[in-house]
């Protein structure tokens, strides 16, 4: 039997397509609080997040009847979204940031062991003291929407880079949180 | 929900407050996005469009109330002339709302738009068999016009068979579309009982 998920994902494009408003207005209160965090977690401004997220609602308004394979729904609008982020920062910019912290990493350490990050509060803030690269992938990965494969469509590098870039944002918000925790005793 | 029924991921989402008069604002763009804006050329195209449909449309009611033979031909003319002046009026409203308003759902009022424009096609060739082609080849069978006639009603008639190919494959599509829709509906729904299922049986 299929994934509950994906025929629901499914039924909400198939209605989509066929225009119906409820269906876009479902689409659109089902992602809009995750997207928005994760736009929110690339730009500063809030005023700009916003109109990055109507932004993202129109393309994906306009692109949904090509959209053929409905598990793909997730990364699709997390992908559009980021590359509408991105216009709006610069992606010259942008990507450069993220190729000068590619090379700043030493060599990955075998333990891929996932910290214990259970408050949801401390993460919060500690995401907002990372780097934009680390801040972009703690973020999908915290929310839980994508795979390992779909992070590294979203953000166009291969699945190792995205385990390894995982492993030192990992690294870096522990040492923000402990940082945080000292100053705080 | 209880908050501490929340996963992580949820909670992480609550962190983030946003602020409520920028969140209403985007929440109006939202609502707003369905529907494009028209330019005054675009307004007076469906203005021009809203014209031309009252006027085929007040055209076939007119030739569906003047004649009162009890002719099969007439009947027929009936027949396809009323549904016909029904279209055009509908067509003239909406087009004229649309042009009135400025703004274009883009979901749902294009294709209405497209679909009353090729009824309203099928209409008025179905109409000119009838009012034109049809007497000039059966009542006035003489010379050329003859031949004409014929020619005109083969062209007439291929083109009612094309609209009527259009329109079958249409319903066979939506058909198609609907039963797919149910299926997966009853799939989830399936899924979801499975899941229930599984979290009682867990229990």
């Amino acid at each position: 039997m299929r994934d509950k998920q994906t025929i629901y994902y499914e039924l909400l494009l198939m209605r989509c397509r066929r225009g119906q408003k409820e269906a876009l207005e479902e689409l659109v209160r089902a992602w809009e609080k995750r997207l928005f965090y994760y736009i929110r977690r690339l730009v500063a401004d809030e005023q700009a997040a916003w109109q990055i997220l109507q932004e993202t609602w129109v393309k994906v308004l306009r692109g949904i009847a090509k959209l053929q394979q409905p598990g793909k729904l997730p990364a699709w609008l997390y992908s559009i979204a980021r590359n509408t982020a991105l216009s709006h920062l610069r992606t010259e910019y942008a990507n450069r940031a993220m190729l000068e912290h590619e090379k700043l990493q030493g060599p990955i350490e075998n333990d891929l062991e996932h910290p214990s990050f259970d408050d949801a509060e401390q993460v919060h803030y500690g995401l907002g003291q990372l780097s934009l690269p680390h801040r972009e992938i703690l973020t999908l990965f915290f929310l839980q929407d994508l795979s390992t494969e779909e992070i590294a469509a979203v953000l166009n590098i291969p699945a190792g880079t995205v385990k390894s870039r995982l492993h030192y944002a990992k690294r870096a918000l522990r040492t923000v949180l402990e940082k945080e925790a000292e100053n705080y005793e | 929900m209880n908050k501490a029924d929340k996963t992580f991921h949820e909670k992480l989402l609550d962190m983030e407050k946003p602020d409520d008069k920028l969140k209403q604002q985007y929440e109006k763009e939202v609502q707003k996005m369905l529907q494009k804006k028209l330019t005054y050329l675009g307004r007076a195209g469906f203005a021009a469009l809203a014209a031309l449909s009252l006027y085929v449309g007040l055209e076939l009611g007119h030739l569906a109330t003047k004649s009162s033979s009890s002719d099969l031909m007439i009947l027929l003319l009936r027949f396809v002339v009323g549904p016909g002046a029904i279209v055009a009026f509908a067509l003239t409203l909406l087009a004229a709302w649309i042009a009135v308003r400025g703004r274009l759902n883009l979901k749902l009022q294009p294709q209405c738009v497209y679909g009353g424009v090729i009824a309203l096609g099928f209409f008025l060739v179905t109409t000119g068999i009838f009012v034109y082609v049809v007497p000039l080849t059966v009542d006035r069978p003489v010379g050329w016009t003859s031949i004409f006639g014929i020619q005109l009603a083969l062209i007439g008639f291929f083109l009612l068979v094309t609209f009527g190919f259009i329109a079958v494959f249409h319903i066979l599509y939506r058909s198609d579309f609907k039963t797919g829709e149910k299926l997966l509906e009853i799939e989830y729904r399936i899924a979801e009982l499975a899941e229930k299922m599984e979290t009682k049986a867990a229990e």
